[in-house]
């Protein structure tokens, strides 16, 4: 039971990506960058990490 | 002047009776770009070639800013981004007899199609017998005829590269004829780069008509700048965006591109053998590039195609014609094409990716009503926190009322009408707004644009004057 509750406990937390972008003050033409970038329909649900991972991958996008 | 203390005539000189326009700005365009030198993140005012030359040396947006200057001889903001990724050199592949090797080393300042090609023979590099030539641009244009260094070694002037010659095991190392080539990238910038060089051209007061980011875009990319330029117009900045899409198939650009759709984001599909006035080299680039020079050198009423106008300078030739394969102008994409019986190349449309449907679809209606919101603005600041008389209901008194649409109307004939951007105006304030109670009314301006004859009908045929009179 207790393995259980642990297991529980490490599921990563999944929120709207408006959620994210609230809670760590995403620029909008950043968040917007990121929305685009995976195509995340109003209120998609990610991980914190995937969340961050995206917005990183948003800002690094290469212009050449 | 204040009243005097003692009986005297003085004088309250008024200002703003003669209804002087605001100096137009829509013809002056910003670039962001890699260069080889130059200040980061600093604005430059860029007005001829030689100061491209001293100032950013070259680069990407070197060659843009030369480019613009030679189409349009109008000045230009240019801000130089930083450069966080560096430019690559591809493997080089050899054909030919010659047993010896090259390798290239070194980041490259710009995009590049190089060639070397051996002009003499040479057993090994200590004979001192072989030359070479090189191009940049992929053959379209040859140094001279340069002996191959004893120590192998040859720096590319100006393009960040290095060659190192290498003998052959045995045989003869260079022979007439051998060939190596290989193609560079330019160096790059990502979004976050290019949202810093933002900050910097939009925090800054002087104003332009649009800003050309340099270098291939991608759909997340002109998310992040439509967010900026929707702020900006929030900030009363009325401008768009000029954004190339990369060197691709047709079907993957409408693939790539098929969710995006802003009114103040311009995308530029296919590429073009430019013609550099900087370095003389013809180099692929897109066809954003002539796009922003011929914006700069027409009214913002003009259509981008207007055959009047002419072919465009500078273009050697289209890798993407789209009059040959259409597909990418009526997807909203900036397009080049050849039409029948004219010679060079043309813009098919001025064209802005905004949604389907949207006014703002073309470039000449983006910046006509661009140029009415920076006159209407202006005007209207000149009413704001005046007084105005009111009617028993509270309403504007209709003689204030017609005051302020006169004046608001007549800068609005002086900068669009009488110019021949537009056909007409009609500005009319509103009559019912209780001013007493809210402090505020509503000046609502209509602005009626030209019209474009994009498909002209010829109905021709023989006539018969003896029948047309039998038939009267």
């Amino acid at each position: 039971m207790a393995k259980e509750d642990k297991a529980k406990d490490e599921t990563p937390v999944m929120r709207p990506v408006e959620e994210w972008q609230a809670l760590f003050a995403t620029p909008d033409w950043l968040f917007a960058a990121a929305k685009a970038k995976y195509a995340w329909p109003r209120g998609q649900e990610v991980t914190e990490s995937g969340y961050k991972a995206a917005i990183k991958a948003a800002e690094n996008e290469v212009i050449r | 002047m204040p009243q005097p203390l003692l009986p005297d005539v003085w004088f309250s000189i008024q200002d703003g009776a003669l209804g002087i326009l605001p100096p137009p700005t829509d013809g002056v365009s910003a670039k962001i770009g890699v260069a080889t030198a130059g200040p980061v993140n600093q604005i430059v005012a860029v007005t001829n070639l030689k100061q491209v030359r001293e100032v950013f040396q070259g680069g990407p947006l070197a060659e843009a800013l030369a480019t613009h200057l030679a189409l349009s001889g109008a000045p230009v903001y240019a801000v130089r981004t930083n450069a966080s990724v560096a430019g690559t050199a591809g493997n080089v592949t050899k054909t030919g007899s010659g047993t010896g090797t090259m390798t290239v080393a070194g980041a490259p300042l710009d995009a590049y199609s190089v060639q070397i090609k051996i002009t003499r023979d040479g057993t090994n590099l200590a004979a001192g017998t072989a030359a070479f030539q090189y191009t940049l641009d992929g053959g379209d244009n040859w140094s001279p005829e340069i002996a191959l260094p004893v120590s192998g070694t040859y720096t590319l002037p100006g393009t960040g590269l290095s060659l190192t010659f290498a003998n052959g095991a045995s045989g003869t190392s260079f022979v007439k004829g051998d060939l190596y080539s290989f193609t560079c990238t330019a160096p790059a910038y990502t979004l976050s780069d290019l949202n810093t060089s933002l900050d910097v051209l939009l925090g800054d007061p002087r104003e332009w008509g649009w800003v050309h980011v340099v270098g291939a875009a991608t759909p997340t990319i002109a998310a992040g700048v439509a967010t900026r330029m929707q702020a900006a117009e929030t900030a009363y900045r009325f401008a768009f965006a000029l954004l190339e899409a990369a060197d691709d198939t047709d079907a993957n650009l409408l693939s790539a591109w098929t969710s995006f759709a802003d009114k103040r984001v311009a995308v530029a599909g296919g590429y073009c053998e430019l013609a550099s006035p900087l370095s003389g080299q013809v180099q692929k680039r897109s066809v954003a590039w002539p796009a922003s020079g011929r914006l700069a050198a027409i009214p913002v009423h003009e259509h981008l195609g207007r055959v009047l106008s002419g072919p465009v300078q500078g273009v050697v030739s289209l890798y993407r014609d789209e009059f040959k394969t259409p597909g990418l102008d009526e997807q909203f994409f900036i397009t080049m094409r050849t039409i029948i019986g004219r010679n060079g190349f043309y813009f098919t449309r001025g064209r802005i990716k905004a949604p389907a449907g949207s006014d703002f679809q073309y470039i000449e209606n983006r910046r006509v009503m661009d140029r009415a919101c920076r006159i209407a603005r202006n005007a209207a600041l000149r009413y704001l926190n005046d007084s105005v008389r009111v009617d028993g209901a509270g309403n504007i008194y209709e003689p204030d009322a017609r005051a302020i649409e006169a004046f608001v109307e007549g800068q609005l004939l002086a900068g669009l009408v009488s110019p021949g951007h537009a056909s007409e105006v009609q500005v009319s304030l509103r009559r019912d707004s209780n001013v007493l109670s809210t402090r505020s009314t509503t000046l609502t301006v209509r602005v009626r644009p030209l019209g474009y004859l994009e498909y002209l009908e010829v109905d021709i045929g023989f006539s018969n004057p003896a029948l047309e009179v039998a038939t009267a």
